[in-house]
């Protein structure tokens, strides 16, 4: 399989703070890649450093490089391009202050998708692969903001999904949802791995043996092993700490 | 603080105490109420000449406003806190922002008096400017920093652009702070015309025939406005808090 996203030596620093201390690995194409580890430890730092959103924090340096097919992400020149390749969901839900079917066409229109029926479709086929199309197909002009918790963090899913991304990342994306609906995500999760390639960040690292193929285990800024899940999971991963955390010894 | 803030904004004082310094010393004469204060051969009080150009004053009003909102989008979207143009200007709004009204109101009578610049409309102008656009500037920078920032990362996300998210997401979230901070510039500014009625009225009038009707009619509608939209701002500011 060839990769996707190759990292290098990736460091960054908030000032004086440093939080990914020089990281390497490389993510396969339609894979889902499972991120664990504590607070504090770079993960979400990184799915921001490969979207690009990282930038808007003041006082941030990177060094490294992050490529995206082989293109090193600093120097392409279409940023809006780039973050359209990618999919980005929060850990809370962060519904635009828009219609629930306006924060899903809002990346179709972006990219300059003007008829109905074909925005229409869009939103029909997001909704559903992000389990939210029974609930709201009644009410598709009332406000995101006025869902549920769970049902925003579903829309926007859905709204990651509006532009096709060929690379989707999940950060924490269950902490607002409901088991039942996780588990619903999380079997569209393993449809999408046929057409994307998958970032999933959880704190939870049973979602992570149950979803992903490959499991990285990161510890204040630094990457502690990278495997298949099943050697992650096992009871002799290559490090001691790995085996401590994912056994609930600390963090 | 940090140390480069605490420069710029003992540079912003001093520069501001030079001017003021400068100001007083070119400003600082004899006066002499002004002789032109006529329309053609026929003379009129200050107080009718006031309030004529105070009328004119409305859509110069209107142009500081729209240029203090597009002024703080800039700001805050283009300047980061550590640009250096950012942190020069900065200390000058708050400064200014914080100077009372009535100040600005004497001032203005001050002027149209004694005609101090060549032309009265250039004096209010400059006044009206001064009064208008840091506290304006100040408020709408408020309400643009009081949109969540995961709102604009999550429009990023999608891979909106800058003016996308500003004018989606930013400008509508923000635009009732931004309107209750107009709606209290302008009360602001009411204030201060009716100030500076009032004082002419009392300068040129006689005081045997001033009574409270006298000034009900000349700032009462004034005072009136003043009232509405401190009450719109505030009914504004309680739905959006």
């Amino acid at each position: 399989m060839e990769n996707k996203i190759e990292i290098s030596d990736l460091k960054v620093n908030y000032g004086d703070k440093p939080a990914l201390n020089g990281i390497s690995f490389n993510i396969v194409q339609n894979e889902i890649l499972g991120i664990i580890g504590p607070a504090q430890s770079g993960k979400t730092t990184l799915l921001k450093v490969i979207n690009r959103t990282l930038e808007f924090t003041h006082g941030v340096t990177i060094q490294g490089s992050v490529k995206l097919d082989g293109v090193d992400i600093s120097t392409i020149g279409d940023v809006y391009g780039l973050r359209k390749r990618i999919g980005m969901v929060l850990p809370l839900p962060v519904g635009l202050p828009l219609s629930i079917y306006d924060n899903v066409a809002f990346a179709p229109r972006t990219s300059g998708i003007r008829i109905k029926a074909e925005l229409d479709e869009i939103v029909e086929r997001c909704l559903k692969q992000a389990a939210l199309w029974d609930e709201v197909k009644d009410r598709l002009n009332s406000l995101g903001t006025r869902l549920s918790g769970g049902q925003q963090q579903r829309l926007t899913i859905a709204r990651a999904l509006s532009h096709q991304p060929e690379i989707l990342c999940l950060d924490e994306f269950s902490i607002a949802v409901d088991p039942i609906t996780t588990m619903r995500i999380e079997e569209v999760l393993k449809t999408l791995k046929n057409e994307m390639t998958i970032l999933l960040v959880t704190n939870l690292v049973q979602q992570a043996k149950r979803l992903a193929d490959r499991t990285a285990f990161m510890l204040n800024g630094d990457l502690i092993e990278i495997d298949d899940t099943e050697v992650m999971f096992s009871d002799n991963p290559k490090q001691q700490s790995t085996f401590d955390y994912i056994n609930g010894d600390f963090g | 603080m940090d140390k480069s803030k605490l420069l710029y904004n003992s540079i912003a004082v001093l520069i501001l105490l030079i001017v003021l310094s400068i100001y007083l010393i070119l400003t600082f004469k004899t006066p002499v109420a002004d002789s032109s204060l006529s329309f053609g051969s026929m003379k009129v009080e200050p107080i009718t000449l006031l309030k004529v150009r105070l009328f004119w004053m409305i859509p110069i009003l209107f142009i500081t406003v729209i240029l203090s909102i597009v002024f703080a989008f800039i700001i805050e979207e283009w300047l980061s806190p550590t640009n250096i143009i950012r942190q020069i200007i900065e200390p000058y709004i708050v400064i200014l922002s914080g100077i009372p009204s009535m100040i600005y109101g004497l001032l203005a009578v001050y002027h149209v008096v004694f005609n101090l610049i060549s032309s009265s409309y250039t004096s209010l102008t400059l006044i009206l400017i001064l009064l208008v656009i840091p506290t304006t500037t100040l408020s709408t920078q408020t309400a643009i920093r009081n949109v969540d920032t995961s709102i604009r990362n999550a429009a990023y996300a999608v891979g909106g652009t800058k003016w996308q998210v500003i004018f989606d997401h930013v400008l509508p979230l923000s635009a009732l702070d931004i309107l209750s901070g107009v709606c209290y510039t302008i009360s602001r500014v009411l204030t201060v015309t009716a100030v500076c009625i009032l004082v002419l009225n009392l300068l040129t009038s006689d005081f045997s025939t001033l009574t409270v009707i006298n000034i009900v009619n000349n700032v009462g509608i004034i005072l009136l406005l003043v009232l509405i939209f401190s009450i719109i701002a505030s009914l504004i500011k309680k739905n959006t808090g």
